[in-house]
């Protein structure tokens, strides 16, 4: 099913509760962001940081991994989402794991990383409270940093099994559940929202503490990241750090941000993971690497709001997800950029500036096959005659046969009426 | 002490609370500096009991007190971690409940 | 100064009278204007729909001679903005014109309250406003060139009629016109309201999805383009 199909399911369900909770986020994030007198010069400042980040990228890689192995941190570069599975599941091989605790990684999400361990009969949790809930429910998160915005209390007793629909209860259970994993988990996964190259550190950005527990519990903790994560300099993630969790959900910091150097009395593993990257990095479409996953193009987008992050059908939905989808399948996704109105409001809060409306247009084109008869039309309409020729053919079709040919307009609304005589005649 | 002000304002939005003293049975630890913009402290202690513990107090000297992150990265070369308050989640119905994974309580003991 | 009126095609073929009080008021303000007769169409519809097209060439050529194009379309002009073409910075949005060229500011002083739709491209592409995404002080460029009482929506967001996705995605199309509609129809608006309210804007492609939904519904309200607006005020000044 494509995206105006899943759209309509999911609104018929849900009714304007998925658009208010989401709007209610965006204002929290407006009060956030005009807090900070400087925000504008910030996301100045963060956009020319990954401006220099992409068009450095191969030096930072290797800065990156000399620098994390002289820390003591294990380094893997993995080319594709099958190498990254294939060296995750051999560090989990010779330790002999049977049971992993995850957090948040939408790489691994990219990755299939899951479903390939679960094949290879290791149990994976997540342990995200929101992902945790769709990973019960057999579901992928709808979006991005809150997994479960799609979900009601109700849903979430319904999968505890529980009567009680009260959230402070329902989020102990949970906790008390997942406790017992992280205790007696081999292993622990999360990915990470920076890199330093500078240091070799990784950053990881949790309110929960769930990445912190997976990776100091367990003797393994292996970080799964995309290599464009990269920054040059602690320095650097200042100004990321002021930046993500007030665009993401108008906090001023998350609870937690860990800088992880090596692992004291256990193996800290990161594996890198190009997956495309570079060969995008070539592409127009580049600057879709400046993301920083903050998530507020999904929650101020008022399609997304309306449409739930399903009906994008890709591990990242939303504006930066009709993006990034159509690059790993342009086939299956190429309903997704036009799931949009180009109302710029991404654009907007994107906090390293990557241009949407333009890179949305370009990947319209990119998913449109050439045709003839738009061709023929583009190319008539420079001539005022020829125009006016179609102006006239449409002012003597007859009505009912308009209201057939725009079907999708007159279910919902009335057309205009179309005036005897047009203005320049 | 406009900074400090600041700082207790955005702790307390944070989740967290202001001690006069570390209570007995509380896991305590000792915090390197503060940042007024966000209630969060900066602790290169990374251990277990902070994310273990229901209860966390962090002793911070009132003059280590930042005004932004940024200013804060200019002191900080090492792994750690920024707190600020204790665990929490929305992630049932967007309701915010502490206590996630971690601490259920989170008090700072300024000196 | 020597001004060439680009009528956005749809206007033309929709909505002559847009165009047709877009010109009175200029010219009603002195302007000294002319309508190109072999003008068509800025592209738009074609580089939204993923196709390539060289009509923004074309329009250069139309305009060459003009030191400013206005036209009464933020979209539009946005469109051609984009294009990076030599008219790319001499062409303005009609308010955007009064505004910032002419200086003008409450011609419609004595109009009575109206309704304003802030269409995406006014406030977010031709920065017409200030967007609520932005950290920037709270501004309205087609607030001061009206001067009446002007009532806004309280979310500043996409009407839904999105060009190709009104007919691509009509369901959400609709819904979202619907909030839209809604909200700049709000209880605290219409208590400020006596007569039938007014909804304006510098778009009337947007007017013209909400006309659709409001006509389809029975929902009680007026849709008149800024043009129609400042020409009626600015006759009665």
């Amino acid at each position: 099913m494509k995206h105006y199909e899943l759209a309509v399911e999911f609104y018929k369900k849900q009714g304007p509760r998925h658009d208010r909770a989401l709007w209610a986020i965006r204002q929290k994030r407006d009060k956030a962001i005009k807090e900070v007198k400087e925000w504008e010069k910030l996301r100045q400042q963060a956009s020319e940081i990954k401006d220099y980040v992409i068009e450095n990228l191969h030096n930072l890689v290797d800065e990156f991994m000399k620098n994390a192995k002289k820390e003591g941190i294990e380094v893997y570069f993995a080319k594709d989402a099958k190498e990254h599975n294939e060296i995750v599941l051999n560090l989990l091989k010779e330790i002999d794991a049977k049971k992993i605790v995850k957090s948040k990684s939408m790489l691994t999400e990219e990755c299939g990383l899951n479903e390939f361990l679960e094949k290879n009969g290791i149990n994976v949790i997540d342990t995200d409270l929101g992902e945790r809930i769709v990973q019960l429910r057999g579901e992928k998160p709808s979006h991005i940093v809150l997994p479960a915005i799609h979900t009601t209390k109700e849903d979430v007793a319904e999968i505890l099994g529980e009567n009680n629909t009260d959230p402070t209860y329902l989020t102990r259970k949970m906790r008390k559940l997942l406790r017992e994993e992280f205790l007696s988990a081999d292993a622990g996964i999360s990915g990470a929202n920076f890199l330093i190259a500078q240091k070799g550190y990784a950053v990881v950005c949790t309110n929960e503490g769930n990445a912190d527990l997976g990776a100091i519990l367990p003797p393994l903790h292996i970080i799964s990241v995309g290599i464009e994560k990269l920054i040059p300099s602690m320095k650097d993630l200042g100004v990321f750090l002021r930046i993500l969790a007030r665009n993401a959900t108008g906090q001023a910091i998350t609870t937690y941000s860990s800088i992880f150097g090596k692992k004291e009395g256990g193996r800290r593993v990161i594996v890198l993971v190009d997956n495309g990257r570079f060969e995008r990095l070539k592409t127009e479409f580049k600057e879709t690497l400046k993301c920083i996953r903050c998530s507020a193009c999904l929650t101020t987008c008022p399609v997304f709001r309306r449409s739930g992050g399903h009906s994008y059908r890709y591990v990242i939905p939303g504006p930066i997800g009709s993006l990034l989808a159509p690059l790993s399948d342009k086939e299956e996704y190429s309903d997704l950029p036009f799931a949009c109105t180009l109302c710029d409001s991404c654009e907007m809060v994107c906090p390293v500036k990557i241009p949407f409306s333009k890179q949305l247009r370009e990947m319209r084109k990119y998913v449109t096959n050439e045709n003839i008869i738009i061709k023929f039309a583009e190319k008539s309409m420079h001539s005022a005659t020829v125009f006016k020729l179609f102006s006239k053919i449409i002012r003597l079709t007859p009505k009912p046969f308009l209201e057939k040919i725009t079907n999708e307009w007159s279910r919902y609304k009335a057309l205009p009426l179309i005036p005897k005589e047009r203005f320049i005649k | 002490m406009e900074k400090l002000d600041k700082f207790i304002q955005n702790l307390k939005k944070a989740g967290g609370e202001v001690l006069d003293e570390a209570p007995d049975g509380w896991y305590k630890t000792k915090a390197l500096l503060g940042i007024a913009e966000n209630g969060a402290v900066w602790i290169d202690e990374y251990v277990k009991e902070l994310f273990l513990s229901e209860n966390v107090a962090v002793i911070l000297d009132k003059n280590s007190i930042v005004e932004t992150t940024q200013e804060a990265m200019e002191y900080i070369n090492t792994p750690g971690i920024f707190i600020s308050g204790p665990s929490k989640t929305a992630d049932v119905e967007s309701f915010l409940v502490y206590g996630a994974h971690g601490p259920i309580r989170f008090g700072i003991h300024l000196i | 100064m020597n001004i060439g009126l680009f009528i956005p095609c749809y206007i033309n073929e929709l909505f002559p009278e847009v165009a047709r009080d877009t010109a009175l008021l200029l010219r009603n303000l002195k302007i000294n204007l002319e309508i190109p007769r072999n003008q068509t169409c800025c592209g738009q519809p074609f580089l939204n729909s993923g196709y390539e097209s060289t009509l923004p060439q074309n329009f250069d050529e139309i305009f060459e001679k003009y030191d400013f194009v206005v036209a009464p379309s933020s979209s539009c002009v946005s469109t051609i903005r984009e294009s990076n073409i030599k008219s790319s910075n001499k062409t303005f949005e009609l308010v955007e014109f009064l505004h910032d060229i002419l200086q003008i500011r409450d011609l419609a002083k004595n109009y009575p309250p109206v309704i304003l739709h802030n269409s995406c491209h006014s406030l977010r592409a031709l920065l017409e406003g200030a967007p609520s995404e932005l950290n920037i002080p709270y501004f309205n460029k087609v607030k001061n060139v009206l001067g009446c009482k002007v009532l806004e929506a309280k979310r500043d967001e996409c009407c839904g009629f999105g060009g190709v996705f009104s007919v691509k995605e009509g369901f959400i199309s609709y819904i979202m016109g619907k909030s839209k509609l809604d909200d700049l129809l709000n209880e605290e608006n219409l208590k400020q309201i006596k007569d039938t309210p007014i909804i304006t804007g510098v778009d009337m492609s947007c007017l013209m999805h909400l006309k659709g939904i409001a006509d389809k519904e029975n929902i009680k309200a007026e849709f008149k383009h800024i043009a129609t607006v400042l020409k009626e005020a600015h006759e009665t000044l």
